[in-house]
């Protein structure tokens, strides 16, 4: 327990806090601490810290009875095989070494969506900034704008528990996850949400007509030393990202997963979908570093305030459609 | 996905099918269904065929036994979607995690306060009760009930896991080293590290609690404490204190079977340690993984609750006029 936070109050401390960050009293706080020198990175609490150092490789990959890479362990983003409490939440304001990517290195290009897609995104994103909790700037914008942002809120609110699916069980995963390898099989576990997936790596072929699920349905083989995933019938409900808020039904996942060392992990993934993106997407190959200690409990969905929250911002939606 | 029902779906039509029971309509309706018999016995099936032993346990490379697979309580080795609900009460006996006549199963003994609060907690009338019902008895099963949906999202925790969680299937994952429990049901799991280490001075509350584990020959055995009270051991409201330790007992002993026994001390809850009977599961036949069965995704969920807070008012209001008269 070093990391030291249970369960669903750690989420709503997390929740509190980066409401703090956002409003005001939090930035002009900010900005008075931030004027001390030498500040190695602008988040709080990072003043006058040792930059951090990566792991070293750790030796070999270890490997299983049939003489596959084993993948198993306690995976954290970046390289420093732990997580720092005092950045948590912190609008991804990271230590360089905490990122899954350099985008100087190794650069990721951004999803190139088709025309519709960019329209609707952008339209998402102008609705995200009108912060419903402020009513002397929100009560000042046009009333359609006023609902749009409403029901944005009330959408992401209403989505906590919503599993993150495939490929978002890794690239959303905040927390750090577990990955479990026997011959023939990859098991998932994350933090995040208490969610896993499992993934059977036999050479069985796609179903001809598989039901959506989140994780969708996924066929699995070894490339060399590196496990390649491939996954359809993904549930139109996940969110590949944040700036990524849909996909369609025809979207294809391949993901890849290597191990060159006992601390590293790479990841890497590739996304198809005709019906939303002018061509597929790949991401940067992302780091994760093998961390020691278990995951923490993070369930959702049992915490009765969100709910309360959720009711009243439908409230005020209401009461705002209400009005002519 | 031949043979089960699909996710929140499943639990949205069990709760309509609560709420329904409770309108007016449905109470005359109930009372006329009452004299038709249980659906299995209808169903006119074949008595079931349990697996064979399907030959030696599977080990791991350190010679300990491999409890990988997916279970299903009972012998089949499968879930019968024409059973589910039924299973654990009613119906085949091959479904059944035990035969009570062969290896019989105590009820928990409880203190006189745990007893009344389980009773309270407890299931609700059973189907056509209702309509014989005072208001006021009414009110009391509505209130069970909205405590009972409330806490559908809630971790069964240890050994819930197994006794609730594992009632649609389980799939277990072993290395040397480490044992992994995902269940179907809210599509929960649990880690536990066989590592020789010692319970923590004070351990943290957790709904699965703090785990230790070790072999005994052929059996791993895992201890348990620090567990978050706010978890129920079954389905029956079984309540408990934080001095609750529980162990458990896995042995595999041929391909096609689990043996899970489990034993339950909570000084603060119970008059004596509850010893369950060596409850059985059997390994999937087919090789379908486990459904998804994500919890507190669906909004109707909610919006179950909130029908029943006004069933409920009505019913109080009801009764505040009959007084009044």
């Amino acid at each position: 327990m070093n990391r030291g936070f249970s369960n669903a109050l750690f989420l709503k401390a997390v929740v509190v806090a980066s409401l703090c960050l956002v409003s005001f009293c939090a930035s002009a706080q900010e900005k008075s601490s931030g004027q001390e020198k030498k500040a190695q990175f602008s988040t709080p609490g990072y003043t006058h810290r040792e930059p951090s150092k990566p792991l070293p490789d750790g030796g070999p990959t270890p490997r299983l009875a049939d003489g596959h890479p084993d993948f198993s362990g306690v995976w954290f983003k970046g390289l420093l095989g732990k997580e720092d409490a005092t950045l948590v939440g912190s609008f991804g304001v990271l230590d360089p070494n905490q990122r899954e990517f350099d985008p100087k290195v190794t650069p990721e290009e951004k999803p190139s969506f088709q025309p519709w897609a960019a329209a609707k995104l952008k339209e998402q994103q102008a609705n995200l900034v009108a912060d419903t909790r402020d009513p002397s700037s929100f009560d000042k914008l046009p009333r359609e704008q006023r609902l749009a942002a409403l029901d944005l809120e009330i959408l992401k609110l209403s989505r906590n528990c919503m599993p993150h699916g495939v490929p978002g069980i890794v690239l959303n995963a905040d927390r750090p996850f577990q990955f479990v390898s026997t011959p023939g099989l990859f098991v998932q576990l994350d933090e995040h949400n208490h969610d896993y997936r499992v993934v059977m790596i036999d050479a069985r072929a796609h179903s001809k007509e598989p039901d959506p699920k989140f994780n969708g349905e996924s066929v699995a083989h070894w490339d060399g030393d590196t496990l390649v995933i491939d996954t359809v019938a993904i549930d139109e409900r996940v969110w590949n990202g944040e700036q990524w808020q849909f996909h369609s039904d025809q979207e294809h996942v391949i993901e890849r997963i290597t191990r060159p060392s006992l601390n590293y992990l790479i990841y890497q993934v590739t996304i198809e979908d005709p019906k939303v993106l002018t061509k597929p997407w790949t991401s940067a190959p992302r780091r994760y570093s093998l961390g020691h200690e278990d995951l923490l409990e993070w369930y959702c969905g049992i915490n009765g305030h969100d709910d309360e929250e959720l009711q009243a911002l439908k409230q005020q939606r209401d009461r705002l459609q209400a009005q002519k | 996905m031949k043979t089960r029902l699909t996710n929140p779906l499943v639990i949205g039509a069990f709760v309509s099918a609560f709420v329904f029971m409770l309108s007016p309509c449905a109470i005359a309706q109930q009372a006329k269904e009452q004299g038709s018999a249980p659906p299995y016995a209808a169903s006119g099936k074949a008595a079931s065929k349990a697996l064979p032993d399907g030959g030696p346990a599977p080990r791991l490379p350190d010679g300990h036994p491999d409890f990988s697979g997916i279970w299903f309580v009972g012998a089949l080795g499968k879930e019968d979607a024409l059973l589910v609900q039924s299973a654990a009460t009613a119906g085949d006996p091959a479904l059944k995690p035990f035969d009570p006549k062969v290896t019989p199963e105590e009820r928990p003994s409880f203190q006189p306060w745990a007893a009344e609060k389980v009773k309270q907690l407890g299931r609700g009338p059973a189907r056509g009760e209702l309509s014989k019902m005072t208001k006021a008895q009414q009110l009391t099963a509505v209130n069970t009930e909205i405590g009972r949906l409330e806490r559908e999202c809630v971790p069964h925790g240890v050994p819930g896991i197994t006794l609730t969680g594992a009632m649609h299937g389980m799939e277990l994952v072993e290395t040397p080293g480490v044992f992994v429990q995902l269940t179907e049901l809210n599509h929960d799991y649990r880690v536990v590290s066989i590592d020789g280490r010692a319970h923590s001075k004070d351990p943290d509350p957790k709904f699965n609690g703090e785990s230790v584990a070790h072999w005994e020959g052929d059996t791993m055995v895992i201890d348990t404490i620090g567990l978050d009270d706010r978890t129920w051991n079954d389905a029956g409201a079984w309540i408990h204190s934080d001095q609750q330790h529980v162990v458990e007992r896995f042995s595999r002993p041929s391909r096609n079977y689990l043996i899970y026994q489990v034993t339950v001390e909570d000084p603060k809850v119970l008059t004596k340690p509850w010893v369950s009977a060596p409850h059985k599961y059997s390994l999937s036949v087919s090789s379908e993984p486990l459904n998804e069965w994500y919890c507190g995704i669906n909004p109707d969920g909610d919006e179950e609750v909130r029908a029943l807070k006004e069933t409920k008012k009505r019913l109080e209001e009801d009764i505040s006029k009959e007084l009044s008269h």
